[in-house]
C-alpha cells in the first residue's frame, strides 16, 4: 500500500455531539481535501485489525482529534504506537469559533460550520509539515 | 425488593471507512433516543477501546446488541476483547442488499439511506426486545 503523508485519527465518539463533529472533520479531510494526502483512520477497524490501519499509524505521523475530556483518540493512538504530531481538542475549538453543534444525531449548521473551520486548521498544520 | 430490569448495551460498528458504518451509527441513535429509550444504554466504541470505565462496565454488566456495517464485524470483535456477551448482531449490509436501499454518501445518507436507517433501527429494536425477553 502507498504510504500517505499523514494519518488523521478522529475519536468519532457517539455519546456527545462533539464526537459527531470529529467524525465530520475526518470525512471532510478525506473527501474534500484529497490534496492533503491524509489517511483517515477508523478507530474500530484499527482495533479489530481490519485493513492496513495498524501499519499506517505506526509508520506515519498522526493528528488526533478528540471530542471530549476522555481524549479517546489520543489514548487509541498511544495504544497503537502512533507518533502524534498534533492534537486537536474540540471543546477548545467551540470556544475559539463560538460555534455549538446541535446534537449527536444531527450536528446542525453550526456543527457543520465548526467542522469546516477545524478541517481548515488541520489542513494548515499538514501543509506546514 | 425491586429487581433492576436488564438493559441491552447497543454498540454500532461506527465505521469511518464505509458508508454502512454511518447507517449503523444513525440506527443506534434511533434505538437509544426514540425506540427503546428505557431498555438500552449506548456503548461508545472509541470510549470502550480507550477503556473508559463507564463503557467497560456497560459491556461487562449487560448483553450487547451490535449493529455491524459489514462482514468484518468490527463491533463484535471489540466487544469480545472486553469479554462482553453478544446478545445479538444486526448486519446493515445484509439488510441493504435485501431491501435494495442505497445510501448516497458518508455525510449525506439521502432518502434511501434514511429509510435504511429506519429499517435497521426497527430490526435492532426488535432484537432488544428479544434479548430482554419480552415486549417493550
Amino acid at each position: 500500500m502507498r504510504k500517505q503523508r499523514i494519518c488523521v485519527l478522529p475519536c468519532s465518539g457517539m455519546g456527545k455531539a462533539l464526537g459527531s463533529v470529529t467524525r465530520e472533520i475526518g470525512l471532510i479531510i478525506a473527501e474534500e481535501m484529497r490534496e492533503l494526502d491524509a489517511h483517515l483512520v477508523c478507530p474500530s477497524s484499527l482495533t479489530a485489525d481490519i485493513g492496513d490501519y495498524g501499519n499506517a499509524i505506526k509508520r506515519t505521523p498522526t493528528i488526533v482529534i478528540d471530542g471530549c475530556v476522555e481524549k479517546c483518540a489520543t489514548k487509541i493512538a498511544a495504544q497503537n504506537g502512533a507518533d502524534v504530531v498534533e492534537s486537536i481538542f474540540l471543546p477548545k475549538m467551540v470556544g475559539k469559533y463560538r460555534l455549538k453543534p446541535k446534537g449527536r444525531y444531527d450536528i446542525g449548521s453550526e456543527g457543520r460550520m465548526l467542522a469546516h473551520r477545524v478541517s481548515e486548521d488541520v489542513a494548515t498544520v499538514i501543509k506546514k509539515m | 425488593m425491586e429487581v433492576a430490569k436488564k438493559k441491552v448495551a447497543v454498540m454500532a460498528c461506527n465505521g469511518l471507512d464505509q458508508i454502512l458504518g454511518t447507517v449503523a451509527r444513525m440506527a443506534a441513535y434511533k434505538v437509544l433516543d426514540e425506540l427503546r429509550t428505557e431498555s438500552t444504554v449506548l456503548l461508545c466504541p472509541p470510549a470502550l477501546i480507550a477503556e473508559v470505565e463507564e463503557d467497560v462496565e456497560f459491556v461487562r454488566e449487560n448483553p450487547v446488541l451490535v449493529i455491524e456495517g459489514c462482514k468484518h464485524e468490527c463491533g463484535r470483535k471489540i466487544v469480545e476483547k472486553f469479554d462482553g456477551e453478544i446478545g445479538g448482531i444486526v448486519r446493515v449490509d445484509m439488510h441493504a442488499e435485501k431491501s435494495g436501499l442505497n445510501p448516497e454518501s458518508m455525510r449525506e445518507l439521502g432518502s434511501e439511506g434514511e429509510r435504511l436507517v429506519e429499517l435497521i433501527a426497527e430490526t435492532a429494536a426488535n432484537e432488544v426486545d428479544r434479548i430482554v425477553g419480552g415486549a417493550p
